[in-house]
């Protein structure tokens, strides 16, 4: 059963990027997991119902910048948003979520919004580290040192 | 748009991973605001030049005591502190903030019982100290701690619109990870009901004029 054009759901395709720590493991099963219980939480069922948002992908494998995008009604982008911001950790990694960009259709999304720059792994003063573009984060004792190629060296 | 930020030395960090975040992320600038124990060596920031964007240098003061405060908030600004803030919760400790005449209290209501009133909320209007609405335990923490900050949210709003108290909204973040877009932040804000026009005050006119106040001090001092 298929409903008249002018009453199907409409879709916004709402692009965006995750940046994480280079241990971080968690994949596309458990950010959708983590979104929607965070909509859960944050506004409940009856919002959830009227937004609609789910992830459809998210590729976040081997770096330290992933890529993903949520499919939401188009009166809920501002819903999905908050909702994203307010995912702090995945699986215990944490994780920040920024929008890059909103659009109607997935291809049009996909043209605009995509690509990640990579993230390729090197050493900092003897310490392993992952560089990006000209960020990098260097495995410290107790964790990493984020920074930039202007202040933890390798100019 | 402004944010007020912890970095390193405090925190895994360093300043200008923050400026580059927030300059991708779309903020116009950054104010730094490490915690200052009067105890212990007044905090300097390693910023190297080309960030982006402006970081404005400034601390905020967190002390045990009224007398530790004072003496905290003269040492910032002694220090050239670009904003000084002092970290907020206690009712004591509120009041002698807005005594100093300090830029910005944070967080004020984050203690138990009615720390910041109707009565805070007035001195802090008079003497023009700006409040800290901090979305940080909205945006990473869950269930009862989250539903009890909000509500000290909603509280602490209640009493700065009655008394129009200057305030500023922030995600207080003390690594490029828990920093959030501008976007992201007003729809965050928007849903604990701070509307836009509060929302644009508050991550710009306000905090823009917290850091040209200071400007013109330093000016005066220098003449």
């Amino acid at each position: 059963m298929t409903l008249p054009k002018s009453l199907r759901p409409r879709n916004r395709y709402v692009f965006f990027e995750a940046e994480t720590l280079p241990d971080a493991s968690f994949g596309e099963h458990d950010l959708r997991r983590a979104l929607w219980f965070e909509a859960q939480n944050l506004y409940g069922d009856v919002t959830s119902a009227e937004t609609r948002a789910k992830l459809v992908e998210y590729d976040g494998d081997d770096a330290t910048l992933g890529a993903g995008v949520v499919r939401c009604d188009h009166d809920g982008v501002e819903e999905t948003r908050a909702a994203l911001a307010c995912i702090d950790k995945v699986q215990g990694d944490p994780v920040g979520i920024r929008v890059v960009g909103v659009s109607g259709t997935l291809k049009a999304g996909r043209d605009r919004y995509g690509g990640t720059p990579e993230t390729r792994e090197t050493t900092v003063d003897g310490s392993p580290a992952w560089e990006r573009g000209d960020v990098v984060d260097v495995r410290t004792d107790d964790g990493f040192m984020c920074g930039t190629h202007h202040d933890l060296g390798k100019e | 748009m402004h944010d007020f930020v912890h970095a390193a030395p405090e925190t895994a960090t360093t300043p200008a991973r923050m400026a580059q975040t927030a300059a991708h992320a779309g903020y116009d600038a950054v104010v730094l605001r490490n915690h200052f124990n009067p105890d212990d060596a007044y905090p300097s920031y390693d910023i190297p030049d080309g960030t982006g964007i402006p970081m404005h240098e400034g601390v905020e003061v967190r002390a045990d005591g009224v007398e530790p405060l004072h003496e905290g908030v003269r040492r910032a600004e002694r220090g050239g502190a670009e904003v000084v803030a002092v970290h907020g919760g206690e009712e004591a400790l509120n009041r002698a903030a807005i005594q100093a005449d300090v830029d910005l209290l944070a967080h004020p209501n984050r203690g138990r019982g009615r720390s910041f009133d109707h009565v805070l909320a007035r001195e802090a209007a008079e003497a023009g100290v700006a409040v800290e609405l901090s979305l940080a335990s909205v945006l990473r923490s869950s269930g009862g701690e989250r539903v009890e900050a909000i509500r000290d949210l909603h509280t602490t709003l209640k009493l700065v619109r009655k008394y129009g108290t200057p305030f500023v909204v922030s995600a207080d973040a003390r690594t490029h990870l828990e920093l959030r877009a501008p976007r992201e932040l007003r729809a965050v804000a928007y849903l604990i009901g701070i509307d836009e026009e509060e929302f644009d005050r508050a991550t710009d006119e306000t905090p823009r004029r917290l850091v040209e106040n200071d400007d013109a001090d330093v000016e005066v001092l220098d003449g």
